[in-house]
């Protein structure tokens, strides 16, 4: 069991930046598409309201990514210690629990 | 043994009570977020907007955690009483103000502003209560029934919604929509001053949690609970533990059960909104006893199993169960074996483009012989060389009224998703104080809470919809609450402890009881 444990390790260790890979391509793709619909914009309202949903996009995406980063870093250092067996049966649990 | 019966129970109803009015102030906002954007953000006034925009994003994903850490650093310092009456404090008032804000064409660019910043505070505060109020609880609850007392904090997030969406509702019923959407929306964030203050009555009278006026008095309470909780690798790998293998999972099985299922009845399958609102408020409260009942089991066999099944659960049937719900309101597929029972006159509006082509539509209430009802809005587009012909005809169908059978199994359905939302939160509260000691529990067990939660459960509607347009299957929504709650059941089946009701006296000597302390 402890082996399986420290084999996911690895698959957390990666599994962070993949994620942030997604999220990272999935925000310039949304940034992309608002560009278009300004371009696409056929009167200045139309233009303007596509202008404003570009900024709330960028802002949308900026957010989740700021916050996803940090969660990222947990999700290696997780990895790390199931990998370094940290998280193995005989591996010291908290010492103030009974 | 009476007197530290009724004690427990003070305890229990004066911390749940105070977090459940915080749960109905944050949701509040939530219901009425449609009206509050026409108030205070109006679309065509540019940045107001982005505002709108960061009140609700930056509320739930920032400030939730941010809040848990500034609280929780509370907490663990000054002591659990003062600190959750402080976020109460904070909550109320910010709520109470929200209702008195004058709107943007008043006072212009302010009121957006005055309302982020209050947004905020509401964010703020709810991150500091919830880790607060389940620690109190715990640390006054004797080791066995821990999962028992606790889970009445859980269960007040459901009720919270519940009791919101019934004070909006009572609202609206007793005026116009006009009335409603000029002044009555609020009064449900005004009522939130009478809730708060008998809140703050009965919390004020409370006394400390043993636990920690025990450390106090023995001088050993945390200099520096942040430092303590994520820089000694003993604690943040149950930091980590906690949020990866249970409140991560947790989070989008709360929100996919209780907020997801109600945006998908009524924006994908297109029910009417109170048939919608009703099949997920009898799904609620029929479902809200299990918080405790699995609460209680969690104290007979262990959190863990409780917990992970509940995400299993999850992951295995939420396809079947939101295709059902997509096949009771395909209107196409239904009219073909129901006769139509009546339809009502069509009316017909027609509207002229700059370039001389012609929108003309069509829109009636058909009702079939089965009961099933809905509004057929036909649209065609006539261009000006085509002579009257209509080209790319488009039939879209709203305000559905499924059949009796049908509601009733909505209703099952949702029930079923609550109930796998009482056996990853009721246990949780007993699990995440026992991870940690009491010198910096409100810390540690706040953060992971509020990331799995406000981030992950968070993000549920903004990346279901998002996966949704990249796929065009209105099903795929549900690949980001499965994968999310699958890695979740992986990482809690290979990493929790079985082990049950841990002992949560860790600093004092076992003999202690705190319910001798308790008024």
């Amino acid at each position: 069991m402890n082996i399986i444990k420290r084999i996911f390790g690895i698959i957390w260790i990666l599994l962070a930046p993949v994620c942030l890979y997604f999220l990272i391509v999935n925000a310039l793709h949304a940034f992309a598409k608002a560009d278009k619909a300004i371009e696409a914009a056929a009167t200045e309202a139309a233009k303007t309201a596509a202008e404003a949903a570009k900024t709330n996009t960028i802002l949308q995406w900026s957010i989740i990514i700021i916050i996803f980063l940090p969660i990222a870093a947990g999700l290696v250092i997780f990895g790390k210690y199931a990998f370094t067996g940290e998280y193995d049966s005989t591996a010291p649990a908290q010492n103030t629990m009974a | 043994m009476k007197g530290s019966q009724s004690g427990i129970w003070k305890v229990i109803s004066a911390s749940s009570v105070g977090t459940l009015i915080e749960w109905y102030d944050f949701y509040i906002f939530g219901s009425l977020a449609p009206i509050i954007s026409k108030q205070f953000f109006p679309a065509n006034a540019g940045t107001s907007a982005l505002l709108s925009t960061l009140a609700i994003f930056a509320a739930g994903f920032i400030v939730r955690p941010f809040g848990a850490l500034v609280f929780g650093r509370l907490g663990d310092i000054v002591g659990r009483k003062y600190t959750f009456l402080l976020t109460l404090i904070l909550m109320g008032s910010s709520t109470f103000a929200i209702g008195l804000i004058p709107g943007y064409k008043s006072i212009g660019f302010a009121a957006p502003l005055i309302v982020l910043a209050l947004r905020l505070i509401q964010g703020l505060a709810l991150g500091g209560e919830y880790g607060g109020a389940a620690t109190y609880v715990a640390e006054h609850s004797p080791t066995k029934k821990r999962g028992l007392y606790t889970s009445w904090i859980q269960t007040t997030a459901s009720i919270g919604l519940v009791v919101s969406l019934i004070v909006i509702m009572l609202v609206r019923e007793n005026m116009s929509t006009g009335q409603f959407n000029d002044y009555g929306w609020r009064i449900p964030f005004l009522v939130s001053a009478i809730l708060v203050i008998i809140s703050i009555y009965i919390r004020m009278r409370m006394n400390e949690s043993p636990l920690f006026s025990k450390l106090k008095s023995d001088g050993k309470t945390s200099v520096n609970p942040l430092k303590e909780s994520f820089s000694h690798k003993l604690n943040l790998k149950m930091v980590l533990l906690a949020l990866f293998g249970a409140t991560m999972g947790q989070g989008v099985i709360w929100y996919t059960g209780q907020f997801y299922a109600l945006s998908f009845l009524e924006n994908t399958c297109k029910i009417n909104f109170d048939d919608a609102i009703g099949i997920v408020m009898k799904a609620i409260i029929f479902a809200t006893p299990f918080f405790i009942f699995f609460g209680w089991l969690s104290d007979k066999i262990g959190r863990k199993w409780i917990m992970l099944l509940g995400m299993l659960l999850g992951v295995l049937t939420y396809f079947p169960i939101y295709r059902t719900f997509l096949n009771n309101t395909n209107v196409t597929e239904i009219a073909k074996t129901t006769a139509v029972k009546e339809s009502t006159v069509p009316v017909i509006t027609t509207a002229t483009l700059d370039n001389k082509d012609s929108v003309v539509t069509t829109t009636n209430t058909v009702t079939l012989a089965n009961g099933f009802a809905y509004k057929q809005t036909i649209t065609d587009t006539v261009n000006k060389d085509m002579q009257g012909q209509p080209q790319h005809a488009k039939t879209v169908y709203a305000e559905k009224k499924v059949t009796s059978s049908a509601y009733w199994c909505f209703v099952f359905l949702v029930f079923v998703q609550v109930l796998y939302v009482t056996m990853v939160y009721g246990p949780i509260a007993a699990f995440l104080v026992e991870l940690f000691p009491t010198r910096i529990r409100y810390t540690s067990m706040s953060l992971p809470y509020h990331i799995g939660n406000g981030v992950f459960g968070g993000l549920v509607p903004f990346l279901s919809t998002l996966i949704i347009t990249y796929t065009n299957s209105p099903l795929s929504g549900l690949w980001y609450p499965v994968i999310v709650a699958a890695v979740c059941f992986v990482i809690g089946l290979l990493y929790l402890s079985p082990k049950a009701n841990q002992n949560v006296l860790d600093d004092s000597n076992a003999s202690f009881n705190p319910l001798n302390t308790v008024i």
